[in-house]
C-alpha cells in the first residue's frame, strides 16, 4: 500500500509523443537523404555496410541496411541527420477497423542481440505506457494480433517463429522491428541464420533502426492500427 | 412373505451355478438372485416390524428375521451394487480366466450376497454374528482371489485380522447387553437393556461397538487395511466392499447405539460427529494425493465413509438436544450420502477396472489419454466423477449439501461446545468437498485427458457392452439421484423415522414444497426464491426443503433445487453450443497445441499426477510425510549429477501415528513378560513382595 | 602458416610483451598440469579458445583463467584427432567450454560426462557438423534428430519436467528451462541456451577488423560499449598501440555509464519479478531516462558506434560530458531513493532473502563472475585485476557481499551502479585534452584482451591473418559463465521462485548464445 501512495506522489512520467517537442534523446536520429553541396565528395569507404550511395546529386540512404554506426553522423560527413521516429513503413493494409480501439501484440526474440528488445521493454514499460493506446502484450499467442519480430532469425529460433505464427488467430500482422529482422542486418551472412523474418512468415510492416526506438515502434503499432495517416494511405491504395 | 426363502433358495442356486462348469448360467443365476433380493427389499420396506422366527435357543429366546425400515433400505442398496456387479463381473474377469479357475469367486459372491442379506435381516444377536463371520470369511476369500502377486494375500490376511478384532470388540460390547436383557433378540435387547445397565457400562458399550464396528466401516483410527485391501482386490470385489460391506459397518454401529442402547449422552452423538470428521479429513486428504486410483478410491470411501458418520452423529446429537425434526433431516442426510457413495463408488470401481482391463494401469502416473480411447467408459466415469466431487447436477451435490445445511442449523441446540464440534465439523465437510473436488478432477484429467504417458496407456482397449451397460446403469442412476433429490428424499425420510427418537416422529417428516399445499402466505415467501418456477413444466416437487414452523419447532427451510438447476445447465450449455454453432462457423482452424514455440513435446514434459497434487501434498506434509524424503544424488567426475532419486517412506499416518506404536508397545510389554519368566528367583521373589505389598495397600485405602 | 599455441598473444596495458604466463602442456600432463595451477586457489576459469589449423595438429587449446593482480593464465595443448582429457573434475567452470568445444570444433573430451547437444541442437544439425573447422563449404543445418528429448536426471515416482520457452510471454529473449520436478520445487534445472546462437565468431572470420567491431559491438546490445571496447583492445594490443589518454578516459566513462544502465536495468527487472510494479515502473523510467540520456548527449542510446580501433569514432565534449554526469548524478540518486524504500518493505525481502543462494566456494567451484560472483564474496573483477584503459589511475571501488542470495546479488547491483557513478563524475571532472584517435596498423597475430562488462568478465581472443582480416575470435562472455551457476541456485526452491533467481542474475542469452 505505501508503494501506491509512493506511485502518486512521483506524477507522470509518461512520455507524449504528439508533443511539439519531444526529450531531447528519445530517438538517435538517422541520416537523411542530402544534396551535396557542389564540390563536396562522398568518402565510398564511409558507410561500413554500404548504405549511403549519390544518387542524381544527392546522397540517398538505404534505410533497410544502415546500422546506426553513427559514422556518418555530421560533422563527420556531408550527410544531414534528423531527429524523427517515423520509420516503419507498411507493405499491407492496417488491421479491419475494430482493431483501432485495442491490440494485443506477442513479441518474439528470433536472435536479437538485446538491443531491440530492449527498446520494447522501454516501450511497454511506463514512460511510453501503451496501455493508454489500447496496446497489450498477450501471454499467448492464441490472443494475439500482432506479431513483433525481434533479431534475426537463427536456425534454433525458426521453428518458433512459424510455430507463433501458426498459433495466432486470423487476422494477423507480423511487424519487422530493427534490420536484423528485415533482413538479417550485420548477422545475414552467417551460417547459423537464416535471414530477415521475411524468410519464414509473410511480413507486413518494417522498422528499420538498429535499433529502432521505441516511438519508431510505436509508428509501427499505429500503422498496422490503422490509426495514423500513412496508414490510411497504405490501406486507400 | 415368500421372499425370504426364494432369496435364500436362489443364492444357493446362484453358489451352485457359479461352481458348475458352464459359466452361462452364473450371470442369469446372479442376476436372478439380486432381482430376488429387491423384491426381498420391497416386502421388508412393505412391513415393518415383521418377525420370521427361526429356531429357538434354549432360555435365550429364539432365532429370529426381522424386517426393519434401515435393513430393507440397506437391501436396495446393496442390490443395487450387485446388479452392476453381475453385469460387469463377466467380461472383467475373462483376464483372469488363464490363471485362476473363476468358479469358487462366482460362488463366492453369491454366498457373499446371501450373507449381506442375512446381516441385515437379523433379529438377534446370534444369526447377526454369524452372519457377521460368514460375511468375513467369504468377503476374505473374494479379496485374495489374485494372490499371485505376493503383497495381495498380505493386503487380505490385514483385512481379515482387523475385522476378526473388531468382531471381538462387537461381542465385548452387546454381551452386556444380552446379559442384561436375558435374552438375544433385538427387540427385547431394546426394551429391557437400556434401563438396566448403569452409565459406565453404556459408555462402554458404546466405545467398544464404535471402534468394533468402525473396523468394517473404516472409520478412523482402524481403518488403514482399506487402502490396502482394495488394489489386491479384483475391481469388482472392490465395488461390492465399498459400496455394500462398508456399509454394513455403519449398520452396526446405528443398530447397537441407536436401536438397542440409544447413546448415554448428547456427547456420544458429539464422539461420533468427531470421529467422523477426522476420517473424512484424513481419507480426502490421502485421496487428493494418491496416484493409484484403486488406492485413491479407498481413501475416498473412506472420507465418504466419514461425511455419513458425521451425518449420523448429528442426527444422534440433535435427538438427545431434544430436536427431532433437525435429527431427521440430519439422518435423511446421512442415508442419502450413503445411498449416493454406494452408486458412485461402485461406478468409480468398476470404471478402475475397466481401466484396468484396457489399459493394464492404475497408476495415473503412467496413464492418460484414455478418453479418445474409452469413449463410453470415460463419458461415465465423467459422471462419476461430478457426482462423487459433489458438483451438481449429480447426487453427490445433493446430499453434502444437505449435511452441510444440517450441521449448520446446530445454532438451534444452543450449547456452544456442541455448536463449536459442529462448526468444526462443517468446516471439515466443506474443506473433503473442496479436496474431494481436486482429488477426483485430477482423477480424471490424468487418466483421460491429456497425452498418454505410457504404451499402455496408448494401446488401451474399450470394454464389453455388458460393462458400459453395468457403467452406464450407475451413471444414470447417479444422475437420475441428483436431480429430483426431493423424492429421494421424502422415500428416505420413512427409514429416517424408523430411526429418530422422537415418538411423534411422523409429524415432522419435512413436508415438500408444493405451494397448493401450503399455506398462501408461507408459500409467497418462497416466491422470490423461484419456488414456482415452471412448476407446472417440471413434473419434480420442489424448490425447496422445508418445515413449517409450529408451536414447538422454528421451521426449517433449506433451498435447493438441482432439478432447476439441471434445467438451467442444460439450457446454458444449449446456448452456448448453439452460439458456438452460429459465431464459429466454417472459421474453426485446428492446430496443435502451443508449447512454447516447441513443435513436439514428449509426454514427459506433461504434469503428472503427483505433480498435481503436489500443492496439497506441501501444505499438509505434516502429516502425509513428515521428513520422510530421502534424495540421493550420483555425481559423476567430481561435479555432474547425473541423477537424483527420491525416496519417499512415508508411512500411512494412522500406521506411523496409532497402528505401529501399538504393535511396538504389545510387543515390548510381551517381551517384558516373557523377561519376568525367565527372571531369577530372587526376582520372582520381588515381583510377589511387591504385589502383596500394593494389594495391602489397597486393602487399607477401602 | 598458423602456428596455434607457439606464437604469443598480446595483451592491453603492456604493449610488446603481454602480462601473460603461458604454460605449454604435453596432451597427457594437462590435468596434472592445471591442477598445479590453479588447484589451489581456483582463480576464475574465464574461457576456452580452439583454433584450427588444416595442418597437423590441427586443434590448438588454450585454457584461458584470470588471476589477482597477476599475469593472465594461458594453458595450451594441442591435439590431432586424439581425445582431450576432460579437466571439469578439476576446474567444473569449464564444464560448458568443453561442451561448446565438442559441438562446434568436434574435439572430443574424454572425461566429460555431458558432451553433445549444446550450441547446435539436436533437432537441428546433424552430429557429424563440426562448423568451426576451417574447412572451405559453408556449415549446413538439417538432419538432425527430431523431435529432442529433454535430459533426465531425477528418478522419483510421478516425476516430470517442466518445460518453459524458447518463446516467453513478454519482451524476453528465448532461452528454454527444463524444470524437472515432481511438483512445486525444482529437483533439478536445465538451461538449454543456444535458441539464438547466431554464429558470430565464424562469421567474423574473413572480415576486416573495422567490420567486426560492428559486429562485437552487436553480440550483445545492452552491452554493446564493453564488446566492442575489448575487441578493439585486442586488436590495438596486437598492433602495439595505446589508444590516447583523452580516448582511455572517455572510453571509461563510457564503460562506466553503461555499467549504471545495465544496472538500473537489472534491478528493475528484480524489482519487477517481485511483483511490485510501482518501485519497478519507477526504475524503469529511470533506465529510460538514462538512455534519452545516452541518446542526447553520446549520440546512441545503446553506446553503439562510439569505440573504434585505436581509440573513438567521436568526442563528445567535455560539456557533453558533464551534463551527462550531472543529469546521471540525479537519476542515480533516485534510484537510491527507490532501493532504500524497498529495503524496508518486507514483501520484497521475503522474495529475495535466503533465496536463490550461491555459497562462496559453490560460486567459485561454478565459475560465476562479475556482480554475481562479487554477491559471493567472488572478488574477481578485471578493472582491478588487470587495469585497462583509465582504470589504473582511477581505480574503480571495490563492491563485495557474502551472502550468495538474490538480496545480497540485488544489492552489489545498487552498489556498483552508485559507484559506476562516482567514478564517472571523478573522471569527468579531470579529463585530459588531447586527440581521441590513434592509427592502428595491420599486423598478424594474436591479441587477448578484456573488460569488466557489466555482468562481468568478458574477453576477446583475436587472431589477424596478415591480410588484416579476422582468422579467428573467440567471445568469452560472463553471461556463459553465468548461466552456468543458475540451475544449481534454483535447486529445491518453488517454481514461483525461478523467476525471481533468475533476474537476480541480470543475465543477457545473446551475450552467451554469441
Ligand atoms: S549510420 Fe552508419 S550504417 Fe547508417 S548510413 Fe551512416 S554510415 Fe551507414
Ligand atoms: S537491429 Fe541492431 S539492435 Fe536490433 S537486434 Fe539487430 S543488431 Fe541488435
Amino acid at each position: 500500500m505505501p508503494w501506491f501512495w509512493e506511485g502518486l506522489k512521483s506524477g507522470v512520467r509518461t512520455l507524449r509523443p504528439r508533443a511539439p517537442r519531444l526529450p531531447a534523446g528519445v530517438t538517435p536520429g538517422r541520416p537523411a537523404t542530402t544534396a551535396v553541396p557542389a564540390g563536396a565528395s562522398l568518402d565510398p569507404e564511409l558507410c561500413p555496410v554500404g548504405a549511403l550511395a549519390p544518387q542524381d546529386g544527392a546522397i540517398a540512404v538505404d534505410f533497410d541496411h544502415c546500422i546506426h554506426c553513427m559514422r556518418c553522423r555530421p560533422p563527420a560527413s556531408p550527410v544531414q541527420w534528423q531527429d524523427d521516429y517515423r520509420w516503419a513503413l507498411a507493405a499491407a493494409p492496417p488491421l479491419p477497423p475494430r482493431f483501432q480501439r485495442s491490440i494485443h501484440v506477442r513479441i518474439l526474440d528470433a536472435g536479437d542481440c538485446g538491443g531491440c528488445l530492449s527498446e520494447l521493454r522501454q516501450l511497454f514499460g511506463p514512460v511510453y505506457s501503451l496501455h493508454r493506446y489500447g496496446i497489450y502484450v498477450s501471454p499467448t499467442p492464441r490472443d494475439a494480433d500482432v506479431l513483433l519480430v525481434v533479431g534475426p532469425v537463427t536456425v534454433g529460433m525458426r521453428v518458433a517463429l512459424e510455430e507463433t505464427y501458426a498459433a495466432m488467430p486470423d487476422p494477423k500482422r507480423v511487424v519487422a522491428v530493427g534490420v536484423c529482422a528485415l533482413n538479417g542486418g550485420l548477422f545475414a551472412d552467417s551460417f547459423a541464420v537464416v535471414g530477415g523474418a521475411s524468410r519464414v512468415v509473410p511480413v507486413d510492416v518494417t522498422v528499420p533502426g538498429c535499433p529502432p526506438p521505441p516511438l519508431a515502434i510505436l509508428h509501427a503499432l499505429e500503422l498496422v492500427t490503422g490509426s495514423s495517416r500513412e496508414a490510411r494511405e497504405v490501406g486507400d491504395s | 412373505m415368500i421372499m425370504v426363502p426364494l432369496f435364500f433358495a436362489l443364492t444357493l442356486a446362484a453358489a451352485a451355478a457359479g461352481l458348475s462348469r458352464a459359466p452361462r448360467w452364473a450371470a442369469p443365476a446372479g442376476v436372478a438372485q439380486v432381482l430376488a433380493l429387491l423384491a426381498l427389499a420391497g416386502t421388508v420396506l412393505t412391513h415393518p416390524g415383521h418377525q420370521w422366527l427361526l429356531w429357538p435357543l434354549a432360555g435365550w429366546g429364539i432365532l429370529r428375521l426381522t424386517f426393519t425400515a434401515l435393513g430393507g433400505f440397506l437391501l436396495v442398496v446393496t442390490a443395487l451394487v450387485f446388479l452392476a456387479v453381475h453385469l460387469f463381473a463377466p467380461g472383467y474377469l475373462a483376464r483372469y480366466g488363464d490363471r485362476y479357475d473363476l468358479r469358487p469367486l462366482r460362488a463366492t459372491l453369491a454366498l457373499l450376497l446371501g450373507s449381506i442379506a442375512l446381516i441385515l435381516l437379523a433379529g438377534d444377536v446370534v444369526t447377526f454374528l454369524v452372519a457377521w463371520e460368514l460375511m468375513s470369511v467369504l468377503s476374505y476369500i473374494a479379496v485374495v482371489f489374485d494372490h499371485e502377486a505376493p503383497e495381495n494375500p498380505r493386503a487380505a490376511y490385514a483385512m481379515l485380522g482387523a475385522g476378526e478384532l473388531g468382531f471381538l470388540m462387537v461381542v465385548a460390547a452387546w454381551l452386556p447387553l444380552v446379559l442384561a436383557a436375558h435374552s438375544i433378540a433385538f427387540s427385547t435387547i431394546a426394551a429391557a437393556a437400556p434401563a438396566r445397565l448403569p452409565t459406565g457400562v453404556r459408555w462402554a458399550v458404546f466405545g467398544l461397538s464404535l471402534v468394533g464396528f468402525g473396523v468394517k466401516a473404516g472409520l478412523f483410527p482402524t481403518m488403514s487395511w482399506l487402502p490396502r485391501a482394495h488394489p489386491a482386490a479384483p475391481a469388482h470385489a472392490s465395488a461390492v466392499l465399498s459400496g455394500a460391506i462398508l456399509n454394513l459397518g455403519l449398520y452396526g454401529i446405528i443398530l447397537t447405539n441407536v436401536q438397542l442402547l440409544p447413546a448415554p449422552s448428547p456427547a456420544a452423538g458429539a464422539i461420533v460427529l468427531g470421529l467422523g470428521a477426522a476420517t473424512a479429513f484424513l481419507g480426502i486428504l490421502y485421496a487428493a494425493t494418491e496416484t493409484h486410483i484403486k488406492r485413491l478410491l479407498a481413501h475416498s470411501s473412506i472420507e465418504n465413509m466419514g461425511l455419513i458418520t458425521i451425518g449420523i452423529g448429528a442426527a444422534m446429537t440433535f435427538d438427545r438436544m431434544g430436536l427431532p425434526v433437525l435429527g431427521l433431516l440430519a439422518w435423511i442426510a446421512a442415508l442419502y450420502q450413503l445411498l449416493n457413495h454406494s452408486v458412485y463408488k461402485t461406478l468409480l470401481f468398476l470404471g478402475a477396472g475397466a481401466i484396468d482391463q484396457a489399459s493394464g494401469e492404475l497408476n495415473m502416473d503412467h496413464l492418460g489419454g484414455l478418453g479418445r480411447r474409452l469413449r463410453w467408459t470415460s463419458a461415465f466415469l465423467l459422471a462419476g466423477t461430478m457426482a462423487i466431487a459433489a458438483i451438481p447436477p449429480f447426487n453427490g451435490f445433493a446430499s453434502e449439501w444437505l449435511l452441510l445445511q444440517s450441521l449448520l442449523r446446530s445454532v438451534a441446540m444452543a450449547n456452544p461446545a456442541l455448536e463449536v464440534a459442529f462448526a468444526l465439523a462443517g468446516a471439515t465437510v466443506a474443506l473433503a468437498a473442496g479436496l474431494a473436488a481436486t482429488a477426483f478432477i485430477r482423477f480424471y484429467g490424468m487418466t483421460f485427458l491429456g497425452r498418454h504417458r505410457s504404451d499402455h496407456a496408448a494401446r488401451a482397449r474399450e470394454v464389453t457392452v455388458s460393462q458400459r451397460a453395468a457403467m452406464g446403469f450407475l451413471a444414470a442412476l447417479a444422475l437420475m439421484l441428483g436431480i429430483v433429490p426431493t423424492y429421494v428424499a421424502s422415500g428416505l425420510a420413512r427409514v429416517a423415522g424408523s430411526l429418530a427418537q422422537s415418538r411423534d416422529v411422523q409429524a415432522f417428516i419435512p413436508t415438500f414444497f408444493r405451494p397448493a399445499t401450503l399455506p398462501p402466505a408461507l408459500a409467497s415467501a418462497f416466491y422470490p426464491l423461484g419456488a414456482a418456477l415452471g412448476q407446472r413444466v417440471l413434473p419434480a416437487p420442489g424448490v425447496v426443503f422445508m418445515h413449517p414452523s409450529t408451536r414447538l419447532h422454528a421451521g426449517v427451510v433449506f433451498a435447493m433445487s438441482p432439478t432447476y438447476l439441471t434445467v438451467a445447465i442444460a439450457v446454458a450449455l444449449a446456448l452456448a453450443f448453439a452460439l458456438a454453432q452460429l459465431l464459429g462457423r466454417g472459421r474453426v482452424r485446428r492446430g496443435h497445441s502451443w508449447m512454447g514455440g516447441a513443435r513436439t513435446v514428449d509426454a514427459g514434459l506433461t504434469y503428472t499426477a503427483t505433480g498435481m497434487a503436489r500443492p496439497i501434498w506441501v501444505i499438509f506434509r505434516a502429516v502425509l510425510s513428515p521428513g520422510q524424503t530421502v534424495d540421493r544424488e550420483e555425481v559423476v567426475a567430481e561435479h555432474f549429477r547425473v541423477s537424483v532419486r527420491r525416496e519417499d517412506g512415508a508411512r500411512y499416518v494412522v500406521d506411523r501415528l496409532i497402528v505401529d506404536p501399538a504393535i511396538r508397545g504389545a510387543r515390548t510389554l510381551a517381551h517384558l513378560f516373557a523377561r519376568m519368566h525367565r527372571g531369577s528367583v530372587n526376582a520372582y521373589v520381588g515381583y510377589a513382595f511387591i504385589a502383596l505389598l500394593a494389594a495391602l495397600l489397597l486393602v487399607r485405602i477401602t | 602458416m598458423m602456428n596455434g599455441g607457439r606464437d604469443a598473444p598480446k595483451a592491453p596495458g603492456t604493449p610488446g610483451s603481454g602480462p601473460i604466463l603461458r604454460v605449454g602442456a604435453p596432451l597427457a600432463d594437462l590435468p596434472d598440469t592445471v591442477r598445479q595451477l590453479v588447484g589451489q586457489d581456483h582463480p576464475p576459469f574465464i574461457g576456452l579458445v580452439v583454433e584450427h589449423t588444416s595442418e597437423p595438429p590441427r586443434h590448438h587449446l588454450h585454457y584461458v583463467w584470470m588471476r589477482p593482480a597477476a599475469r593472465w593464465l594461458v594453458v595450451d595443448v594441442s591435439v590431432d584427432g586424439a581425445a582431450v582429457p576432460s579437466i571439469t573434475p578439476i576446474v567444473f567452470a569449464a564444464d560448458w567450454a568443453e561442451r561448446e568445444a565438442e559441438d562446434l570444433f568436434g574435439v572430443t573430451f574424454a572425461g566429460h560426462p555431458q558432451l553433445g547437444d549444446f550450441v547446435l541442437h539436436d533437432e537441428d544439425w546433424a552430429e557429424s557438423v563440426a562448423p568451426m573447422r576451417r574447412r572451405p563449404e559453408r556449415p549446413t543445418h538439417g538432419g538432425g534428430r527430431d523431435p529432442y528429448e529433454p535430459p533426465r536426471i531425477v528418478k522419483a515416482p510421478g516425476q516430470f519436467v517442466m518445460p518453459v520457452g524458447p518463446v516467453f510471454a513478454g519482451a524476453q529473449e528465448s532461452v528454454r528451462f527444463l524444470l524437472e520436478t515432481v511438483g512445486e520445487e525444482i529437483m533439478h534445472a536445465h538451461v538449454r541456451l543456444f535458441y539464438k546462437y547466431r554464429g558470430l565468431e565464424k562469421l567474423m572470420e574473413g572480415q576486416l577488423a573495422t567490420r567486426a567491431l560492428l559486429v562485437a559491438e552487436r553480440v550483445s546490445g545492452t552491452q554493446a560499449l564493453a564488446h566492442g571496447l575489448a575487441f578493439a583492445q585486442a586488436v590495438e594490443a596486437l598492433a602495439s598501440v595505446v589508444a590516447p589518454t583523452r580516448a582511455r578516459a572517455i572510453r571509461t566513462v563510457l564503460a562506466e555509464w553503461e555499467r549504471l544502465r545495465s544496472h538500473v536495468g537489472t534491478l528493475a527487472g528484480i524489482v519487477e519479478s517481485t511483483g511490485l510494479s510501482v518501485p519497478a515502473n519507477l526504475l524503469a523510467a529511470v533506465e529510460e531516462r538514462l538512455l534519452q540520456l545516452s541518446g542526447r548527449y553520446l549520440g546512441h542510446r545503446y553506446l553503439f558506434g562510439l569505440v573504434a580501433l585505436g581509440g573513438l569514432t567521436r568526442d563528445p565534449g567535455d560539456d557533453a560530458l558533464h551534463a551527462l554526469a550531472r543529469a546521471g548524478a540525479q537519476a542515480v540518486a533516485s534510484v537510491q531513493d527507490i532501493c532504500r524504500r524497498l529495503a524496508l518493505d518486507n514483501s520484497f525481502l521475503d522474495r529475495l532473502e535466503a533465496v536463490g543462494i550461491l555459497a562462496p566456494e559453490r560460486a567459485a567451484t561454478l565459475g560465476v563472475v562479475g556482480p554475481v560472483g562479487r554477491a559471493s564474496q567472488i572478488r574477481a573483477d578485471v578493472r582491478l585485476w588487470h587495469p585497462y584503459a583509465a582504470y589504473r589511475e582511477h581505480p574503480a571501488a571495490p563492491v563485495l557481499e557474502s551472502e550468495g542470495d538474490g538480496y545480497a546479488r540485488f544489492r552489489v547491483f545498487l552498489r556498483e551502479a552508485a559507484a559506476a557513478m562516482d567514478l564517472i563524475q571523478r573522471l569527468v571532472g579531470t579529463l585530459p585534452p588531447g586527440p581521441i584517435h590513434a592509427f592502428v596498423p595491420v599486423v598478424p597475430g594474436v591479441g587477448l584482451s578484456a573488460v569488466e562488462a557489466p555482468s562481468g568478465a568478458l574477453a576477446y581472443w583475436v587472431r589477424v591473418g596478415s591480410r588484416g582480416v579476422i582468422d579467428r575470435c573467440h567471445i568469452m562472455t560472463p553471461a556463459f559463465l553465468n548461466w552456468h551457476g543458475l540451475p544449481d541456485t534454483v535447486r529445491d526452491f518453488a517454481f514461483q521462485d525461478f523467476p525471481i533467481i533468475a533476474s537476480t542474475f541480470g543475465l543477457s542469452v545473446a551475450d552467451a548464445d554469441r
